[in-house]
């Protein structure tokens, strides 16, 4: 796995699956993980404390740790941390590690090296997310999806979404939900939150700043490596470096006012008139109002 | 019938008006008087951190504390370690080997008891004007250590870690510098009175080990370790001239010379 440190959120790669996500780590049991360790700005520190110990990484150099998570363990949710001051939101960096069966795993990775899938003929024209060689299982699932597709549909049937169970992590977990309360000062309009349209959440995406950062996987243009690759948004349990829960509630004030509710974001204010700590200024042009903040929720949301 | 002569009365050492006061001790070029000034703002900058340690543990009291911003707590442990490694530890260390190695060793007073007191003025006056920033939310917050690149002006924009940059007087510096005329002056007087490199205690030995160039070489002890520094230290600016008790020159503190 490839760990890529950016202040202050984690890139995790799978080069071997094609895989892409951010702040979650998904670890087959009793298989040795071999942790190839890269900053992009400042020197963090990887660390899962029940894993393993912990090691730098440091600018201009490839550090590498590598354990092997037991095979007779329970599955677990451990935590994750950076463990190397790297600047005002250090505390906030942080990640979460799933130890899962094998099976599960393989279940984990068919779904997340697909493209996202979004209920859209033109979005994914990526090339098929299954891979001809039969490593990843795919198990039909939802009646929409095309049976057989036939060679010449673009379209891809999507494996099934497998993730680590809400219900577990909140039973059997309950240090790891994040309890950050949102500041005080902050509001959303409870009218439209959650009420938004993936569609046009969608087409916003494209034509906001929101492209320039973040990657979707089968949106063409959506490449970019600012920001956390997007493609399987949906699917995780948090966001903004395990800072908050992935819900609507969160995930609304996240967009509409990052740097208010993780200090130092580098991820601007998004929110029509709102103030932006960081940059000290007030979003004009280009901010989003509430009902467009829900639009592009529900579009995350979406992205599983 | 033999007689012996009657020892002489002991007397105190008297101290005239301008041994006394405020004024001496701003003044004052006596290795005593400085070690005493070394231990006391020691000791005062020991509470500052003290103070900056009690803030972030009531922050961290509960979960998600909000006694101080996320960026006021990055400046508080910045100084915090600041504070205590180089304005409280290393002076307290300084204070005990300005006090103690010229007694230990039988000398009047350090090889140059002006710079000894420059040096106490300097790291005061530095640690003055690094901790202040703090209070006006600008103090240094790249962590103590200062690790690049999160210190360097790419991830650090603002002012703060440009005053750690800026703090010329570094203690540290200065107190080294204290270190090596300590040295120095163990050394010539070890030569003068042809005592072997043992008789001076262990003391010495650890000082003149936490100093740069000081690691004693055995046979070698009448040669300046550091030949560099030899004619600054030669520098009549440095020495009383007259060759009066040191305690009994006013101070030219900060360069200013009186004769």
């Amino acid at each position: 796995v490839q760990v890529i440190g950016h202040q202050w959120w984690w890139e995790f790669k799978y080069p071997q699956l094609g895989i892409t996500t951010a702040n979650e780590l998904y670890l087959p049991k009793g298989r040795t993980v071999n942790f190839e360790l890269k900053t992009i700005d400042v020197l963090h520190a990887f660390w899962i404390p029940q894993l393993g110990g912990k090691r730098d990484l440091v600018s201009n150099r490839t550090n590498y740790i590598w354990f092997t998570p037991n095979k007779d363990l329970e599955n677990a949710a451990l935590q994750g941390f950076c463990a190397e001051y790297c600047g005002t939101s250090h505390a906030n960096m942080r990640f979460r590690a799933f130890t899962v069966t094998p099976e599960e795993f393989e279940q984990w990775a068919a779904h997340q090296k697909s493209p996202g899938m979004f209920p859209d003929a033109a979005a994914p024209t990526m090339v098929p997310a299954v891979s001809t060689t039969g490593a990843a299982p795919v198990v039909q699932t939802a009646a929409a999806t095309p049976p057989a597709a036939p060679a010449a549909a673009p379209a891809a049937p999507q494996a099934p979404v497998w993730v680590f169970p809400r219900e577990r992590i909140e039973k059997e977990f309950p240090h790891f939900v994040p309890t950050m309360p949102i500041p005080p000062g902050e509001t959303f309009d409870e009218n439209v939150m959650g009420k938004g349209d993936a569609e046009r959440g969608r087409q916003l995406f494209g034509r906001s700043s929101c492209i320039g950062c973040h990657a979707i996987g089968g949106v063409p243009g959506a490449v970019s490596i600012v920001g956390p690759n997007l493609t399987h948004v949906g699917t995780r349990y948090t966001i903004a470096g395990g800072l908050y829960p992935n819900d609507t509630k969160h995930l609304s004030y996240w967009i509409k006012n990052a740097p208010h509710l993780k200090p130092g974001s580098i991820m601007p204010t998004i929110g029509k008139g709102q103030y932006d700590p960081v940059r000290k200024n007030t979003v004009t042009v280009g901010g989003l109002t509430d009902a467009e903040i829900a639009d592009i929720v529900a579009y995350l949301q979406a992205l599983k | 019938m033999a007689t012996i002569a009657a020892a002489p009365p002991y007397t105190e050492a008297k101290y005239d008006a301008a041994h006394t006061g405020i004024w001496s001790w701003l003044t004052t070029v006596d290795h005593k008087r400085i070690g005493a000034l070394y231990l006391v703002s020691a000791l005062f900058f020991f509470v500052v951190g003290g103070l900056e340690a009690s803030i972030m543990r009531a922050q961290l009291m509960k979960p998600n504390g909000t006694v101080v911003s996320a960026e006021m707590f990055n400046q508080l442990f910045t100084m915090h370690g600041t504070t205590m490694v180089f304005l409280a530890i290393m002076p307290m260390s300084a204070a005990f080997f300005n006090f103690l190695i010229p007694l230990q060793i039988g000398a009047r007073d350090v090889a140059f008891p002006r710079l000894n007191a420059f040096s106490y003025w300097v790291y005061v006056l530095g640690g003055i004007f690094i901790s202040i920033p703090i209070v006006f939310g600008l103090g240094p917050n790249g962590g103590w250590f200062g690790y690049a690149p999160l210190s360097t002006k790419a991830y650090s924009p603002q002012i703060n870690m440009d005053f750690l940059g800026a703090w010329p007087p570094d203690p540290g510096h200065f107190i080294a510098r204290g270190g090596v005329q300590l040295h120095h002056d163990d050394h010539q007087h070890a030569c003068a009175r042809h005592v072997a490199h043992a008789h001076a205690d262990l003391h010495v030995d650890v000082v003149r080990g936490a100093v740069p160039g000081g690691a004693g070489v055995p046979g070698d002890h009448c040669r300046a370790r550091v030949p560099a520094v030899r004619p600054l230290l030669r520098h009549e600016l440095l020495h009383d001239r007259q060759g009066r008790r040191p305690a009994a020159v006013a101070a030219p503190v900060l360069g200013v010379r009186t004769s």
